[in-house]
């Protein structure tokens, strides 16, 4: 029964279903108007939009869906799956993160090649000394496995959190005049909305609302808002401040501070026979600058009350007031505090003066740190997701006579079709002998189980200090390196083109004299046999720069795929060829251009195929004839 | 000139150099012009001076950040998406295919704002806060690389359907492309859930909540549930390249609602800073 459960909760078709059904759920919780969050307006139309409609919304309560029964049960069922979800892969996050590698686990990588070479002395790894086949394994970015349980842990905190917020949290609000105290009792709050199981708000001591600074922008718009409290504590009165965006921890929970403000007219009602009636009258803003507000006096009297305040945010100096009843309009003008204002019935209103007054919320959620802490590891976890992939690598050479069998793979946990270049990069270290310099590689027999991981190394070390170091060596500055690649690059590209369209004049714009020279011809004698190039630069490393006033001399390492094909067909003609590269090329100023004056190998280029389909060997591609006898002599 | 008369210059400017960059990409792949890719890659950026230029001075101006005005809003999303544009194509200039989705909806977006009202409003005090900025950036963010997404999963789904062009002939193979297509969803996944993080913190430090169901607030959460089922209906049902473009492009319209379209519809605390 248990384990159909996790079954359950664990099917794809539950959790995808849970996710859309929680996404329908919201979208029509933001789409229909809510309790809570709608204008006063909204929610009775929806509820008179007919009977159908009236009927749907009480079944389904569709005007507080998100504290409805089934709002929950959908959360709840999901939460559930959640939690088994996490279970599950921190129990199979424990299995990777140890996992001894083996070739095995390299069968079905989407990367693996194998190919011979002659034996070679590994670079970076000397401790391949004994005899019989070397194994290395190595992870890369393991903390990529760690991306999805700390995601989905952050979701279940946050749930969590907000489960806990229901059920024990508490809000509160209330609005303050000036001078006024706050009674550390729940009932010295205007309003209070306790959870479940939360008790009510109240704050640990006495609160007295000192003074309001607010500053506003010349147009009368509000632009501070301050307020200085003064807690009455058993030790004695300390003064604080609590300012918009900046709450008070205070021992029953926090104080906010919202932008809802404005002046208090302290009106004072008189008449025959009748106690006198205080109030404060809340004015609140219309317009930039403009508070309005009124206050409700005895024998069906009301007065509607406006002031301004200005750009200096000092309290106003009188009020416009307007005394009515029944529609009638008794009394019109301004008052200053203090003054009194006395209607033809007799009755008289006092302004006592006009304070500041402010909205204070209070708060209290024991899980903040949690839903915090759940917020960090959900960015965490995606980022770790998206952006650090976990890859294993496999180099396995075995002795084969005089020379080596070479079997080459990768496996990258996620995203696999971007791996494309780094597999060709791994394939060209192991076919030079590169091999991880950090390894503890060890020689190991086939099939042996050997587990050689090696500590990631950051990449950001891995990228940067070698270029600062070539950068260093060469004596070059980083631009130079930058402009030098993008020459080359820029070359590359032309020239390929040229060979693909076989088209000549495209390479006018990048090479000088010399080099066109040779280029026409090679292109030319290709279209002559019936053939373009189809070749691809697979990986470009740009290894030296020396810059001169008129010359720019570049080394690089380069890696290229090479394809022959018929003219009008397109058809692949023989293999297609994996080739190494270091090359040296000139440029020369002409005018503001730099412009490719001369093309040599510098180390003997390492070709894939072992055939051509025609004659011209791989220097006459590049365009690199002339020196073709002084090379070959070069080689080994 | 007035400074919005200045502002509609370098704007107007912006969109010029933005629009030639968008038919020299065209006219390049479309006639096989990859020796023309560098020179319209620069014309692209030059774009970038006069449109920071314009969003400089209207900081200037107004004194706050780009996120109280349409206008505003939508050219620093417009300015995010091309930087994230040009940055990616340059890594990556086989790529350019996807400048010729991107940049269009850019320009719509900087043609779109250009004709709201453009008249300067005050900031109130409760959006003068770190968390608002972090808010607002990772949602721009965000966006930009939802556009990329698109792009991406538009020229994956003509290229699915078999299309075949110079240009589309240079861009990497299906697979390869749609992981990149996931890619993007991905980071704009990262940089909406931080927006969604980073207006929360900054609501409870306002109103002492983190979440209210205000419903921008929560069809920012319907968006963000959308892009989950894609990724996770791609990985648990191995979804082809061609539902998983679909997915994207639905999700995208989701997010373009969201972010431009409801805070207009629905009564919102969000809509009070965005018209």
């Amino acid at each position: 029964m248990r384990r159909t459960l996790k079954q359950f909760l664990r099917s794809p078709k539950v959790i995808v279903g849970e996710l859309l059904a929680l996404a329908f759920v919201c979208s029509l919780g933001a789409a229909l108007p809510q309790v809570g969050t709608a204008t006063q307006t909204e929610l009775p139309r929806l509820n008179d939009a007919g009977p159908l409609v009236t009927a749907l919304v009480r079944f389904f309560a569709l005007d507080h869906i998100f504290r409805s029964g089934w709002f929950l049960a959908a959360t709840a069922l999901a939460c559930a799956s959640l939690a088994v979800i996490v279970f599950e892969q921190l129990r199979r996050l424990r299995i990777q993160w140890s996992q001894s590698l083996t070739e095995a686990h390299f069968r079905n990588a989407p990367f693996h090649a194998g190919f011979e070479r002659d034996p070679v002395a590994e670079k970076g790894s000397p401790q391949f000394t004994a005899p019989g086949p070397k194994l290395q394994i190595w992870t890369e970015r393991r903390v990529g496995l760690l991306g999805s349980p700390v995601f989905h842990i952050g979701l279940l905190l946050i749930i969590v959190a907000g489960a806990l917020r229901v059920l024990f949290g508490t809000e509160a609000v209330v609005d303050l005049v000036e001078g006024e105290t706050l009674p550390p009792t729940p009932a010295g709050w205007a309003g209070q909305w306790p959870g479940v199981l939360g008790r009510a708000f109240q704050l640990d001591c006495p609160v007295t609302l000192e003074t309001v600074k607010a500053a506003h922008y010349q147009d009368g718009d509000l632009r501070e808002l301050k307020v200085r409290l003064s807690l009455q504590r058993h030790q004695g009165s300390q003064s604080t401040e609590l300012a918009v965006n900046h709450d008070l921890k205070t021992g029953g929970g926090s104080i906010f501070l919202g932008s809802d403000f404005g002046p208090a007219a302290l009106v004072e009602w008189q008449s025959a026979g009748a106690a006198p009636k205080r109030e404060a009258a809340l004015l609140a803003e219309t317009v930039g600058g403009v508070f309005e507000g009124a206050s409700s006096g005895p024998n069906g009297l009301r007065a509607y009350l406006r002031t301004q305040i200005g750009a200096s945010g000092a309290h106003p100096e009188s009020v416009e007031v307007r005394v009515m009843r029944d529609g009638a309009l008794l009394f019109t003008g301004d008052a200053r505090p203090g003054q009194t204002v006395s209607l033809r019935s007799g009755e008289k209103l006092v302004l006592h003066g006009t304070p500041f007054w402010v909205r204070l919320r209070g708060s209290r959620d024991p899980a903040l740190g949690l839903a915090y802490l759940g917020f960090a590891l959900v960015m965490a976890g995606a980022v770790l997701i998206f952006a650090v992939v976990k890859v294993d690598a496999c180099v396995l050479v075995t002795p084969l006579g005089e020379r080596e069998r070479i079997f080459v793979a990768l496996r990258p946990q996620r995203f696999a079709p971007l791996f494309q270049e780094r597999f060709e990069q791994l394939v060209r270290d192991s076919a030079a002998g590169i091999l991880p310099a950090e390894s503890n590689a060890r020689p190991a027999r086939a099939e042996s189980g050997a587990r050689n991981l090696i500590a990631p190394a950051p990449r950001l070390a891995v990228y940067f200090f070698p270029l600062l170091l070539a950068v260093a060596l060469t004596g070059c500055h980083p631009s130079s390196v930058q402009q030098a690649r993008q020459l080359i690059e820029r070359y590359n590209q032309v020239v390929s083109e040229a060979y693909r369209r076989g088209d000549v004049k495209l390479i006018d714009p990048v090479v000088g004299p010399n080099e066109g020279k040779k280029l026409t011809g090679l292109i030319g004698v290709r279209l002559d046999m019936g053939l373009t190039l189809d070749s691809q630069l697979l990986s470009l490393e740009v290894t030296g720069v020396e810059k001169s006033r008129d010359e720019l001399r570049v080394t690089t390492k380069e890696h290229w795929r090479y394809r022959d094909r018929k003219i009008g067909t397109g058809e692949q003609v023989g293999e297609e060829s994996l080739d190494s590269y270091e090359m040296l090329y000139v440029f020369k100023k002409t005018g503001p251009t730099w412009l490719v004056d001369e093309i040599r190998f510098s180390s003997p280029p390492q070709v894939g195929r072992k055939q051509t389909p025609w004659l011209a060997n791989r220097e006459s591609v590049h365009g690199i004839a002339k020196n073709t006898k002084e090379k070959e002599s070069k080689q080994p | 000139m007035s400074p919005f008369a200045w502002e509609a210059v370098l704007h107007w400017s912006a969109v010029a150099l933005y629009i030639a960059g968008t038919v020299g990409f065209a006219y390049a792949l479309l006639f096989a012009h990859p020796e023309k890719m560098r020179a319209i890659r620069w014309i692209t950026a030059a774009g970038l001076l006069p449109h920071s230029a314009g969003l400089v001075l209207r900081y200037l101006h107004v004194g706050h950040g780009p996120y109280m005005l349409t206008y505003e809003v939508l050219s620093s999303n417009a300015w995010i998406a091309i930087v994230m544009l040009l940055v990616f194509v340059w890594r990556k200039p086989n790529w350019a295919v996807l400048a010729i989705v991107a940049l269009p909806v850019s320009i719509l977006m900087m043609g779109f704002g250009l004709f709201t009202n453009p008249e300067a409003r005050n900031l109130p005090p409760t959006l003068r806060s770190m968390w608002l900025v972090f808010h607002v950036l990772f949602n721009k963010l965000a966006v930009g690389a939802f556009i990329l997404s698109l792009a991406s999963g538009i020229v994956l789904l003509r290229k699915l359907n078999g299309a075949s062009s110079k240009f589309l002939d240079r861009l990497p193979a299906p697979e390869v492309l749609e992981a990149h297509t996931v890619r993007f969803v991905g980071f704009g996944f990262i940089f909406w859930t931080t927006t969604i993080g980073a207006g929360a913190i900054w609501a409870n430090q306002s109103w002492g909540r983190y979440w209210g169901w205000d419903p921008i607030e929560s069809w920012s959460l319907v968006t963000w549930l959308a892009y989950a089922v894609l990724l996770h209906a791609r990985v648990l049902f191995k979804l082809k390249a061609r539902a998983t473009a679909w997915g994207t492009l639905a999700c995208f319209g989701l997010a373009v609602l969201t972010v431009l379209i409801f805070p207009f519809v629905f009564p919102s605390m969000h809509s009070a800073y965005f018209q």
